[in-house]
Parts: structure tokens; C-alpha cells; sequence
């Protein structure tokens, strides 16, 4: 690793056309496990290295104004110097052309001291995964009509040195760990099942048996379940399904997409758009600090630091996250990766939040991805539940759609919260009057 | 030593493989070796700013093993020969052989090459002269409408070369694949909307071209969609063109017969091999070798030929998808299907160019046939659910029709969701027309491989919301 980092640099430092560079080296070791049922598929096991470097060329416009432009180059370790130089020759064609504003690369700062490599991954990743493997096949027996479709475990270690010209001189090393489940379920006739996807830092973030147990009995409750009736009205949102909505803000509140003109949010004024606020009003934090956070890193791809950044606070827009080049654009302090996605506790219990029915309660979606440029969201709805009259029925199929301004404008969040590897925020909102299409 | 200019040696791989492919069958029933090499460039301009970037160099090899009833694989970025032999001998220490265990075909003995035509080779034209189409395009696409707030053009080219060597066979491929995207955001009155259009395919930068008919139709639809409305959610009459047609081919009878599916009991789709299930005028295929299709490849990654897979026949489902494994455990012929995403990912049974088969209805009488309901266009997003044969896509686009016409109203985002086969057997006309479209397919939310879907205009039933 050490090698073709030094390599990159003694290619890029000193070259005439380089007025500014950086050199990435990442060395990535993998572990997989993959189960079919409760047999094992496959094992596998990969290292691979690479060091990117970024060349940064001053240029000028062609009324002379001062332009910068830049471009990158991967060097593998097996790369020799013709190979690297021809890369470079490229690099540095392709900055030519890729000419824009001028900007400038971050020095040194001080990182933090940031919670990513978990020792009781890092030590024995293979037997890692076999025990946990043991731990879902355990919790599936137990579990009544319950039992393992599919499962994928892997654990990913990965060192990271920077240097750049300007004197950054830092080094990283984080570990995390994904799981992939299906639990099937089976009885009166009907089969269903549950998906689900977990990415933790630390092993001590993942009760297994207790998300088994969960996810188990989602899948019963899908069986027999038929698509929801037509409704306009309250809906509450809770656990992965709300991060999956939730992400939008992530774009919303994006330097890079102010900058190209592609978010509505504007500095000081309510991310709402028109709409009036009738509910808690949003606090939104993009935080790379958290510990044992997914997200979490104690500097960016520039070597912009970590931080915990304010973006939007009761309802107003406060900060854009951005990396140094955008944050130059739009004279806005650079708070590099957005890292993790964090909301405050809201005012009302999870309870008081289900209690006012008529309402549907959504679990799970098989897709949702709001459109990062309108707000707009349509997502079919994997998992849910009809409440009324003091019952809760299980639902399957169905579409929730909306859009995040107004939606954002109507929301009630919970109490309580829940830590979901790059989330840690209220584990459940609900929405005043969202629209439900079913049956 | 030869070598790409990827600086790969390929001769000296050639000439190693297969004697690396014995040592290790030594030691395990089967093996065989996958070296990879991708090289590429997206160059990006829009109004604030231009990017161009090369692709990430995905080189590297992965070693597989079968050991009679599992996969042992060994993924790295060694490809001189010598350091490969110390990583195969390393991997084999590890790797844990079941005794007795089913046996895996390596197929016939063969030695061959195989490379995408193309008509202007990327390499050929000068990056200048990449970089001056996009910007004139650019420009074009600015100077459409003064509503135009952003515009964006994106021109993506990559070369992938593989080699694969088993006990038996030696083969070698170059795949050229081009993406032409346009995108156009325009903004009036504090509403934004934006649409898009694209080209691409398995060629050269011969795809990379785009009519002047097609970037008015860019502008027309982008400037209607700033007063679309949302659709009230219920059933409708509709009409798919032929990238919503695709979409549904895809997610609803493409992964729901990967038939790794059906061995992790996933697949509702398991129970009905052999029974209708959709309308007779129903056909679709999965073909990696459709010429020019963006999803198209000569070899799968696990070595089996390409070739064409009836997935159903006039409404009766024939057969699935297969990487070697699920062929393997399931007893079934195998299908030209395991890929992956790179060599650091793992194979999957994966689909290549899946549509369904052209009919013989023009499509202006499929549009006049509807009273009411609404065409379907342009594919936002698509998931799929094999378990609950469940169909959920988002078109981008819906158009109102009332009496075999179109009123002018518009809809977006149009959410389709239903159960397969109670849509598929809802096809009521199939168009004479057809096209494909490519992109990017994931299984669930990773493992992502190029792929092309399409047919022809038809007829359905379905909800929306």
C-alpha cells in the first residue's frame, strides 16, 4: 500500500502542470458468507489496493479569467511507470478541458478522534461471520413459522492514507459490517417473507436474535395480507422505512446541488416551500462524528475534517453541507462528508403517535427514493398496518405518495429515537395526510 | 511481453491460466479463474460546471472453487502470473472440500475470442473532440427555452475485457459499451421540472448521436411536466410504451425467475413452470446476444456461451434464469446468466437484455382502443418482489387518454403496482413496434450490471398512484 502511495506522489509532486494534487490510497479486505437456506453458497475473501491521485491545473478563460481544472488517475500496484505515466498524460489532458472557477485544496487540520474500528470485528472477521450465521440459523429455530430463505454477512476493513500538496498528511482506518436477511414464513396456505438490509460499525450495535426475532415476526404478520384501501389521510412512518424517506434531506440540503441549481432550499427561509407549518418544526443534522456511526469519518475524500454540522434548524434552513470545492463556490464554511443522518427527539410518545387512528403505519417499503430535485415520492409499500378501532391489520402492496415540502410541513415526530447505522433520530413520524393507493 | 494498453499481459495470463485452473483442481472437484479489466470515461458538462473523469480500473482476478457443495473464491488485484500462482496455492490452503457432492459441468472444450463490432472506436476520436460534442450539445440544449435552469450532458464510454479459463475452456472478450444522456431542468412560476433522454448500446461512439426531433420532444416534455399533476390512485386502462413494457419484463418475470430465487424459496413464480401465466399474446425472452443491446455480452462470467432464453411462450412460463450454482443444485440446464459486478462481487444469476416479443397491433390502434386511461412512459425506477409476485414501477411520465386520444393532461411521478399475473394476463394488444432501452440493474439495492429491457407498446390493466 505504502509503495504505490509513495508512487503516485513522486508521479504527480514536482510535474510542471500540477499546481495542485492529492493522493488517496485505499487497501480494502473483504470477508463474505453467504447462506442459501441454511447451507452455505459461498466464501470469499478480497484484498485489493489503489491509490487515486487528483491533478488541479490553473488555466485561464478565454477572456483571460483564472480557471482551475482537474481530473484524476488510478494506479494499481501492479501499474508500472509506463502505465502510470500514460494515465498521468490523460489526467492532465482531461483537466485541461475540465476547466472551472478557480478553488483550493484544504491543508492540515486537526481530525477527530472518531469510534469506526471495532476490534471484536477486525480480529477474527471469518469467525465473525460464521457466529453470527450460527446466531440467525439459532434464533430461526426457535422462532415459530419462521424460517431462513437467504443470508449475506460480510465485514469490510479498510485503510485510507491522504496527502495532499498543500501539506494534509492523514491516515484511517474503519471497519463495517453488513448483513442481508431474508426470513420466509408460512401458514394457512400463504407464504410471505422479510428483507432486510443492516450495516453496523461496532458488533455490539447488532443484537442479531433480537432483529431476527423482529424481522420473523414481520414476516408472519405479512401472511394473508392483501394491499390497503385507498386513503387519504394520517400516516406514521417508523425504522428503516422513515430513513428511506428521510433521505431526501440529504439532497436537499446538498452544496453541490445548490450550487448546480437543483435544490429548492434557499439560506434562512423554511425548507417547506409555501406550505404552512402544523407540525415539529425540522432540526436536521449531518453529523460525521457520531460514534460507531456508518457514516462516520474523521476527514473527508479532500481531508476536510469530520464535524457535526447544523444544516436546518426549527424549520429554516441554516448551512448546506459541502466539500471544499463547492463550499468555495458558494462562500459557505466547507463541512466536508455529510457522514451521518441526525433529527432530535420529537414531543410525542411512539404511542400517542398510533393512538389517533383511522391511520396506516408503514414498515417497510420495497423501494422509496424520493426525487432529489422535485421532492416528489412514490414507493410501494412492503410492510404495513391499518389502524382502527384499537387493531392494527397487516397490509402488503399499495403505494404511499407525496412530497417532501409539504410532507415535512405536517410532520410529528417521536420521542423516542433509534440508532440505525447512519441514522440516529426519532424511530418513527407521523405525517398529517399523506395518499395511500390500494384496492 | 505483449501487453494492453491496460497494461495487462493478457498473452502471459492466456498462457498460465489453464495450468493454474489444474493445480487447483488437485486439490477441489472444479475451479476456474476470472481476470477482468474495465477502462473508461464520463465527461460532464452542464451550466455550472464540467467533469471529465475516467472510470474506475476494475483489474483484477477471482478464483473460484467448487467444493462440492459450496464456492470457495479468492478475489485480487495480482495479475502478474507469478504472484497469481502464490495467491492460488495461498487460497487452496484455505479451502475446505466436501466429500461425495454434486458434480458441476465444465462444458465443451473451447478456445475462442469475441469483440463488440464497432463502427468508430472510442480510442480513435480524440478527447477534444469528445469533449467539443458534448459542449455543443450542451449549448443546444440551453438555448431551448429561457425556462431552462439547468442542462447536463453526459457522455459515458467503457471497454471491458475478460478472460475466463476452466478445465476446458479459453475464452476472451472485449465489450464496448456508450451512454448519450441528456437531461434538461427548466423552472417557472416556483415550480421545477426536468426530463431526460438517452441513447446507448454495446458499440462505438456512433450511439453517442441525438436528433434534433428527439431534443424538441426533450424540451416539450420538460416544459409540460412543470404542470403535471398527480394521478388519483386506482385501476386504469393502460398503455405501456415500450420503456415502461421493459420495465415491467424486468422486474416482474426477470428477477422473479433468477433462479437463485427459487433455491432460497423466494419465487412465487417456482410454482407455475409449465402453466399460463399471461395473456397468450404474451412472450418474453432474455437475450445477451441481441446486437448493440446495452446489456449484451459474447460469455457469461462463469463461462457458459450466450444465448437466447424463452422465459415465457405465449403466456405459458418455460423457464428461468441460471448461474452455475442454482443450475447446479437445481438439475436444470443451465442458461448463459452468471454475472457479476466486478471481480471483488460475487456471481448471481443476473439478466441481460429482457423484453417481450413484438406483436402484430400498430400502436395508434392500441392508443384509440382506450376510452380512458393513461400511456405510460419513460421508466423513473423500478423494484422487484419475487416472493409476492408483486409489480411496482415508476413511470416518469403518464398521459391522459379520453376517447382513443390524448387530452394534453399530464402525470408524474405515475407509481404501477399490481400483481404479475393478474397484469400480465391483462395484456389485451401488443404493439408491432419495438425498442430497448439500457441501464443499470441492481439486485435489491447492490450488485449492479449493465442491462437493456424493451418490447413493443401494449394494452394492460393495473393500479397507479
Amino acid at each position: 500500500m505504502e509503495r504505490v502511495h509513495q508512487q503516485a506522489i513522486a508521479l504527480v509532486q514536482g510535474h510542471r502542470d500540477v499546481q495542485d494534487w492529492s493522493v488517496r490510497t485505499v487497501r480494502r479486505r473483504s470477508f463474505e458468507l453467504y447462506l442459501v437456506r441454511d447451507a452455505v453458497e459461498s466464501r470469499r475473501t478480497v484484498e485489493t489496493v489503489r491509490a487515486i491521485a487528483e491533478v488541479h491545473r490553473d488555466l485561464r478563460g478565454p477572456g483571460g479569467e483564472p480557471q482551475r481544472g482537474f481530473s484524476s488517475l488510478t494506479l494499481l500496484p501492479e501499474d508500472g511507470l509506463s502505465a502510470a505515466r500514460a494515465k498521468l498524460d490523460q489526467a492532465l489532458f482531461a483537466a485541461e478541458l475540465a476547466a472551472n472557477p478557480p478553488y483550493t485544496l484544504p491543508g492540515p487540520a486537526p481530525y477527530p478522534e472518531v469510534e469506526v474500528w471495532d476490534p471484536a470485528l477486525t480480529e477474527h472477521p471469518q469467525e465473525v461471520l460464521e457466529d453470527l450465521a450460527g446466531q440467525m440459523l439459532a434464533q430461526l429455530a426457535r422462532e415459530p413459522h419462521a424460517g431462513p430463505s437467504s443470508a449475506e454477512f460480510s465485514i469490510h476493513l479498510t485503510e485510507t492514507h491522504l496527502t495532499n500538496s498543500q501539506g494534509v498528511e492523514a491516515r484511517a482506518q474503519d471497519a463495517e459490517l453488513f448483513a442481508e436477511l431474508v426470513i420466509l414464513s408460512a401458514g394457512g396456505g400463504d407464504e410471505s417473507e422479510f428483507y432486510a438490509a443492516l450495516r453496523r460499525r461496532a458488533l455490539k450495535d447488532l443484537d442479531l436474535p433480537a432483529e431476527v426475532a423482529r424481522f420473523a415476526a414481520l414476516a408472519r404478520d405479512s401472511l394473508g395480507a392483501k394491499p390497503p384501501p385507498t386513503r387519504r389521510g394520517p400516516v406514521v412512518v417508523s425504522g428503516q422505512a422513515l430513513v428511506d424517506l428521510l433521505a431526501y434531506l440529504r439532497h436537499a440540503s446538498s452544496g453541490a446541488m445548490k450550487y448546480q441549481h437543483l435544490t429548492r432550499w434557499e439560506l434562512g427561509q423554511p425548507v417547506y416551500g409555501s406550505h404552512p407549518l402544523q407540525g415539529d418544526p425540522l432540526t436536521l443534522v449531518a453529523d460525521a462524528t457520531l460514534p460507531w456511526g456508518v457514516g462516520t469519518v474523521p476527514f473527508d475524500e479532500d481531508g476536510v475534517p469530520g464535524q457535526r454540522t447544523l444544516l436546518v434548524e426549527g424549520g429554516i434552513c441554516r448551512q448546506f453541507w459541502a466539500d471544499d470545492r463547492y463550499a468555495q463556490y458558494l462562500g459557505l464554511p466547507a463541512t466536508g462528508a455529510f457522514g451521518n443522518l441526525c433529527l432530535p427527539a420529537g414531543t410525542v410518545p411512539l404511542a400517542d403517535l398510533l393512538g389517533e387512528g383511522p391511520l396506516f403505519h408503514i414498515v417497510s417499503f420495497a423501494s422509496m427514493d424520493p426525487d432529489p430535485i422535485t421532492g416528489e415520492f412514490v414507493g410501494e409499500i412492503r410492510l404495513g398496518y391499518d389502524v382502527r378501532d384499537g387493531t392494527a391489520r397487516p397490509f402488503k402492496g399499495g403505494a404511499l405518495s407525496g412530497d417532501m415540502e409539504s410532507a415535512l410541513a405536517q410532520v410529528r415526530f417521536s420521542r423516542e429515537l433509534a440508532f440505525l447505522g447512519h441514522y440516529h433520530g426519532p424511530v418513527a413520524a407521523r405525517f398529517g395526510e399523506l395518499a395511500v393507493g390500494g384496492d | 511481453m505483449r501487453q494492453g494498453q491496460d497494461g495487462v499481459d493478457w498473452g502471459a495470463l492466456k498462457a498460465h491460466l489453464p495450468d493454474i485452473v489444474a493445480e487447483m483442481e488437485r486439490h477441489v472437484p472444479y475451479a476456474s479463474i476470472l481476470v477482468t479489466s474495465s477502462e473508461g470515461l464520463t465527461l460532464r458538462i452542464n451550466h455550472r460546471e464540467r467533469q471529465v473523469e475516467p472510470a474506475d480500473p476494475r483489474q483484477g482476478a477471482v478464483l473460484t472453487a467448487w467444493c462440492g457443495d459450496h464456492m470457495e473464491e479468492w478475489a485480487t488485484t495480482a495479475l502478474d502470473p507469478d504472484r497469481l500462482w502464490r495467491e492460488a496455492r495461498e487460497f487452496l490452503r484455505s479451502v475446505r472440500v466436501a466429500p461425495g457432492g454434486l458434480q458441476v459441468d465444465p462444458g465443451e472444450p473451447l478456445v475462442a475470442e469475441f469483440a463488440t463490432p464497432v463502427q468508430i472506436d472510442p480510442r480513435t476520436v480524440p478527447l477534444r473532440d469528445k469533449f467539443a460534442q458534448c459542449q455543443e450539445e450542451h449549448a443546444r440544449l440551453a438555448a431551448l427555452d429561457r425556462r431552462v435552469l439547468n442542462a447536463e450532458v453526459r457522455l459515458l464510454e467503457s471497454r471491458e475485457r475478460k478472460l475466463f479459463a476452466n478445465r476446458y475452456r479459453l475464452l476472451s472478450q472485449e465489450i464496448s459499451r456508450i451512454r448519450y444522456f441528456l437531461l434538461l431542468v427548466v423552472h417557472e412560476g416556483g415550480e421545477t421540472a426536468y426530463h431526460w433522454h438517452t441513447r446507448d448500446g454495446t458499440g462505438g461512439l456512433e450511439i453517442a448521436r441525438v436528433s434534433e426531433e428527439k431534443v424538441a420532444e426533450l424540451r416539450d416534455v420538460a416544459v409540460a411536466l412543470l404542470r403535471a399533476e398527480r394521478v388519483e390512485p386506482g385501476y386504469y386502462d393502460c398503455v405501456a410504451s415500450p420503456s415502461v413494457a421493459g420495465t415491467i419484463a424486468h422486474e416482474a418475470f426477470g428477477h422473479g425467475v433468477e433462479m437463485d430465487m427459487f433455491l432460497k424459496g423466494r419465487a412465487r413464480a417456482a410454482q407455475y413452470v409449465g402453466k399460463q401465466v399471461a395473456s397468450p399474446l404474451v412472450s418474453i425472452l432474455d437475450d445477451p446476444t441481441v446486437e448493440g443491446a446495452y446489456g449484451s455480452y459474447f460469455v457469461d462470467d462463469e463461462g457458459h456461451l450466450a444465448q437466447p432464453t424463452y422465459i415465457i411462450r405465449q403466456g405459458i412460463f418455460e423457464r428461468g434464469l441460471t448461474d452455475l450454482y442454482s443450475a447446479t443444485h437445481l438439475g436444470v440446464v443451465r442458461t448463459a446468466n452468471g454475472r457479476r459486478e466486478a471481480f471483488t462481487h460475487k456471481v448471481y444469476p443476473r439478466m441481460s437484455n429482457t423484453y417481450f416479443a413484438r406483436g402484430e397491433t400498430p400502436v395508434e390502434a392500441i392508443i384509440q382502443s382506450v376510452d380512458r386511461g393513461i400511456y405510460l412512459d419513460h421508466l423513473s425506477s423500478g423494484m422487484e418482489d419475487p416472493k409476492n409476485w408483486g409489480l411496482q414501477v415508476t413511470a416518469h411520465l403518464g398521459r391522459e387518454i379520453v376517447g382513443g386520444k390524448f387530452t394534453g393532461r399530464l402525470f408524474s411521478p405515475v407509481g404501477i403496482t399490481g400483481y404479475v399475473p393478474d397484469v400480465l394476463q391483462s395484456i389485451s394488444m401488443v404493439g408491432d413496434d419495438f425498442a430497448l432501452s439500457g441501464g443499470w440493474c441492481g439486485k435489491g439495492h447492490k450488485e449492479w450490471v449493465p442491462v437493456s429491457d424493451g418490447g413493443p407498446h401494449f394494452r394492460f390493466r393495473a393500479r397507479l398512484g
